[in-house]
């Protein structure tokens, strides 16, 4: 499986999740990684697993859009609870369950984005809706 | 440190559209003869040029190196300093800051600003690399476009505040009405809310005609030092407030408005000494249908939430509490980067100066410019506002 975009999530015992970064001085949690704080302009900085759940924000369903996307297609803004907002594909939805919908819970999934120059596929992440068990 | 009284004293501005046919050089040319003879001053006189182009489009076929010297070779204007400014969609309103600013501040007393773009050369794919490849998010590998990202502020204000299509609609009738009065409109054909609802669908719920198209064109203006300025014209407009901003980029604020709109409204107003009650007209920046409404809200025209209801209300057509976008906007001319900026300047000195025509607002005194420019993560990345007074 060949992964594109790999600086902004990484593998985790339960799936992939987005990785950014926590400022040590003062506390800010910024994505994706930076050379400095945004904040406070620290350099004493770790590495911060975000949540792989959270709410989508808006969205929209592109009919004439970016043409590496096979249209239609849904982008959305998802907001995690590290007050992190990522613009996202968002997958799976369902017409029938009323998605997707703004402040609808999603969740992170690694998914096929798009294709390299060679026709081979390049995996992402995305967000699909969060649906409870049953 | 005190800066000087700034007038605008001589506009010009191409027809917006396809121009094929013709060179960028000699589209600028034509842009920068009309507002220097408008201005009634000799072309030898131009102290100091600051040109503005966005080239996003024409990566592929080069940047245009050193254009301002080379469009100003042709009408004259030579052994004078000259600048480019680059700022996304805000490019134009960025070079007449810049020429406000080294006027006001004392460093020359004439200065020409102008903005162009030749939009209708390239190949447009192009454009989603020059997008990518410096957002570390990435944002168009995830699908963002440009109405995708107003699609999406759309979507929030109709779950948040109720906004309707039918208003979004209405921000384009409105715009294109006034469109079919501007001879330099790339589109001035009127249409109606049935016909932008159904017209073809490009990112949900923004159809193609609630989307700017672009072109090919230029605009200019000579800028003074009020008293320079009086032996030139008996009819100057002031530039009562200039302001610049950048994006702050929240995570947190709801997809409806832009921090840097509230910031650098509030700057301009307090630097004019009016508010927005003050305002008879104003140009705002309709790439897209929601963002007039939002730009309502974001300015102050009327409160949060209440953009959708200003327009059905027709507060901001003609007869209304503030006139906008009577060059018809964006919507109507295209979006011509690096032009647009002076291109609603140049609308905004006709009004104050009265000759515009059956657009007209009556005895309009102040006027408010607004330009957005570059988008990364949730906000654009300049906005620029300029207040001009008769």
């Amino acid at each position: 499986m060949k992964l594109m975009n790999t600086h902004l999530f990484k593998e985790t015992a339960e799936g992939i999740a987005l990785v950014g970064q926590k400022c040590r001085t003062c506390g800010k949690i910024a994505y994706p990684k930076k050379r400095v704080c945004p904040e406070c302009f620290g350099e004493d900085l770790e590495e911060k697993t975000l949540s792989r759940t959270g709410t989508l924000h808006t969205f929209t369903n592109v009919v004439l859009g970016a043409p590496h996307l096979k249209p239609p297609y849904i982008t959305g803004f998802v907001d995690l609870p590290e007050k992190i907002r990522v613009l996202s594909v968002i997958t799976g939805c369902d017409a029938d369950k009323d998605e997707p919908r703004v402040d609808m819970p999603v969740e992170i999934v690694l998914d096929k984005l798009m294709q390299d120059e060679n026709g081979e596929d390049l995996y992402c992440y995305k967000f699909k809706p969060l649906r409870k068990e049953g | 440190m005190n800066l000087r009284d700034v007038v605008i004293v001589g506009i010009g501005e191409t027809k917006f559209g396809k121009h094929m046919e013709r060179t960028i050089t000699d589209i600028g040319a034509e842009a920068c003869i009309d507002a220097i003879k408008d201005a009634g001053v000799s072309h030898k006189k131009v102290q100091f040029v600051t040109g503005a182009y966005s080239c996003q489009w024409n990566g592929p076929l080069g940047q245009y190196f050193t254009l301002p010297q080379i469009i100003l070779r042709e009408i004259g204007i030579t052994k004078v300093p000259m600048f480019r400014v680059e700022c996304g969609c805000a490019t134009g309103s960025v070079a007449f800051r810049d020429v406000w600013y080294r006027v006001a501040s004392g460093e020359y007393d004439i200065g020409l600003a102008f903005g162009i773009e030749k939009m209708n050369v390239a190949d447009s794919k192009s454009i989603l690399g020059l997008i990518s490849d410096h957002v570390p998010e990435r944002d168009a590998d995830m699908g963002l476009t440009g109405p995708t990202i107003y699609a999406m502020m759309a979507n929030r204000m109709m779950a948040q505040y109720g906004v309707t299509k039918e208003q979004l609609a209405q921000v384009v009738v409105k715009n294109r009405r006034f469109g079919t009065k501007n001879p330099m409109a790339q589109f001035p054909i009127p249409v109606t809310v049935e016909e932008v609802l159904n017209a073809r669908m490009i990112a949900d719920p923004l159809t193609l005609f609630m989307c700017c198209g672009r072109g090919d064109g230029a605009a200019a203006a000579v800028l003074m030092d009020a008293k320079t300025a009086k032996q030139y014209t008996t009819n100057p407009v002031h530039i009562a407030a200039n302001v610049l901003t950048s994006g702050t980029y929240s995570d947190e604020l709801p997809f409806v408005t832009f921090d840097g709109d509230v910031r650098a409204a509030a700057q301009a107003y307090e630097m004019a000494g009016v508010g927005p009650e003050d305002l008879d007209v104003a140009e705002i920046h309709d790439s897209f249908a929601p963002a007039e409404i939002k730009h309502y809200e974001d300015l102050g025209f009327c409160g949060r939430g209440e953009g959708g209801r200003f327009v059905e209300e027709g507060h901001s057509d003609m007869g209304g509490k503030i006139v906008v976008n009577t060059s018809g906007g964006l919507l109507s001319k295209g979006h011509i980067i690096g032009a647009t900026g002076i291109s609603q300047i140049y609308e905004l000195v006709r009004q104050l100066r009265g000759i515009s025509g059956e657009s007209q607002v009556e005895g309009a005194k102040v006027a408010l410019q607004h330009n957005s420019g570059g988008y990364v993560h949730t906000e654009f990345t300049s906005c620029a506002i300029n207040i001009l007074k008769k």
